[in-house]
């Protein structure tokens, strides 16, 4: 029905998109470490070393676990399998609360302590009025 | 349906309706910034700042929209050689690439006050960046390579190649752990906003899209003029 | 009252930024896509003189001038 000409394009076409679709595919998956924003605390967990390197950790706040003296804050991220003590110094954004979404940027002490120099509050995919939320918690 | 795009009814369509489309667009833009300034309520987490949403989402999503769009009728217009397809994938590209620039400048400026940071390198954030370079590169090709005869081969294959792009973006931040929040509004289940919030956003949707077809026919419109005046230097 | 509404609890400046940025940027694209548009009608109008400059440029949108177009059109085949 169509040229030889339409025909060669189109296996060039379909060729040249399995090609990047693999390709793409072995690169994410080889750069996961780069691609992944942070680890959880039971990632942290399975380390099989603890390196001198800048890396950050992510889940949510315990509660009741943010305590505050003079000049740092102590607070502990939890996946709900594993935990890590984080002890940071300075001011945390506005949406830093305990059962909230946290990354934390730094360093391991050891595998249940972090250094972090940076704290991000990471929020998640609900929106709604606060009268809703009460009216929610209320029920 | 493709007679009628290469038609000359077409450019009629164009210059009969383009100037309807903006009043539409900018009466729908008014509705919107209404509803999504003042009627709107607050977030219970983010307070205001989460109303920056109504114009970051939906730049998000046209410009993903658009280079879909491009993508696909690339494939075809590189297979069968549809010299239309190429310029009304030229004529899309403009508002693609500035709905992107408003997605990321927007986000970078929302990240501040929730997250506490301008950018971060996550898959998310740094995906759109890819696709922004893609746009640009793809809007370039079309002066770098004006009088090849393989501009249409080009800038296709640059096309096909972001196309590729697109689900990565979409699906990032359920695949990979990022510091962007994974999608509110889903097409299967249940979407995670309070209606009070998603009527802004889809009335912000639609005079965003209205924007992105009156730009394109526009656009379109000058392409169609260039061939003419072109094709009369000719005669 | 009204400043209390621009402010927006401290989120107001990065609420209006935001908003602003993408108006500025609405603005900018329709006024650069709609020159271009201009300067290739007039450029068909002038070099074909079918329509005197001052006459183009109050009926480039008229029904006469979509006619002209396709006249081109034909005119080429």
């Amino acid at each position: 029905m169509y040229g030889k000409k339409v025909k060669l394009r189109f296996i060039f076409i379909f060729a040249l998109i399995l090609i990047t679709i693999l390709t793409s595919y072995l690169v994410l998956n080889n750069l996961k470490s780069n691609v992944v924003y942070f680890l959880s605390p039971t990632e942290i967990n399975n380390l099989r070393e603890i390196t001198n390197e800048k890396l950050r950790v992510g889940g949510m706040v315990k509660k009741n676990s943010i305590k505050i003296d003079s000049n740092n804050i102590n607070f502990v991220i939890t996946d709900f399998s594993n935990e890590i003590i984080v002890s940071f110094s300075g001011s945390v954004p506005n949406l830093f609360k305990e059962e909230k979404g946290v990354v934390a940027e730094g360093y391991l002490r050891d595998k249940n302590f972090f250094i972090a120099n940076k704290i991000l509050a990471k929020h998640d995919e609900n929106y709604m009025p606060p009268e809703v939320k009460e009216a929610l918690e209320g029920k | 349906m493709f007679t009628f795009f290469q038609s000359d009814k077409f450019l009629f369509f164009c210059l009969k309706y383009q100037k309807l489309i903006f009043y539409f667009f900018v009466s729908l833009l008014v509705l919107g910034l209404w509803e999504g300034l003042i009627v709107s309520p607050q977030d219970y987490v983010q307070g205001n700042s989460a109303r920056i949403m109504y114009v970051h989402v939906p730049s998000a999503w046209i410009s993903l929209g658009i280079f879909s769009v491009i993508g696909i009728l690339s494939i075809f217009s590189f297979i069968f050689k549809i010299k239309n397809f190429l310029i009304i994938c030229k004529s899309l590209a403009p508002s693609g690439l500035v709905f992107n620039l408003i997605a990321l400048v927007t986000g970078s400026i929302w990240g501040k006050p929730t997250w506490g940071t301008w950018w971060a390198w996550d898959a998310r954030i740094t995906s759109m960046l890819i696709l922004f370079l893609f746009y640009f590169i793809y809007l370039v090709s079309f002066s770098l390579f004006k009088k090849s005869k393989n501009l249409n081969k080009i800038s296709s294959i640059i096309a096909i190649l972001g196309l590729i792009n697109i689900p990565i973006i979409k699906f990032s931040v359920e695949w990979w752990s990022t510091l962007h929040q994974p999608s509110s509004v889903k097409i299967l289940s249940e979407t995670s906003i309070h209606n009070s919030m998603l009527l802004p956003l889809l009335i912000m949707t639609a005079s965003f899209a209205l924007f992105s077809l009156l730009i394109f026919l526009m656009k379109y419109n000058t392409e169609l003029i260039k061939l003419r005046n072109k094709r009369l230097d000719r005669l | 009252m009204i400043l209390n509404f621009l402010n927006m609890d401290g989120h107001g400046i990065f609420v209006w930024s935001a908003f602003i940025f993408t108006i500025i940027n609405f603005v900018t694209l329709h006024f650069i896509i709609s020159k271009n548009l201009k300067k290739e009608k007039m450029k068909f109008f002038s070099r074909y003189s079918i329509y005197k400059k001052d006459r183009a440029k109050y009926l480039p949108e008229s029904k006469e001038t979509v006619s002209v177009l396709k006249f081109a059109v034909k005119s080429k085949n």
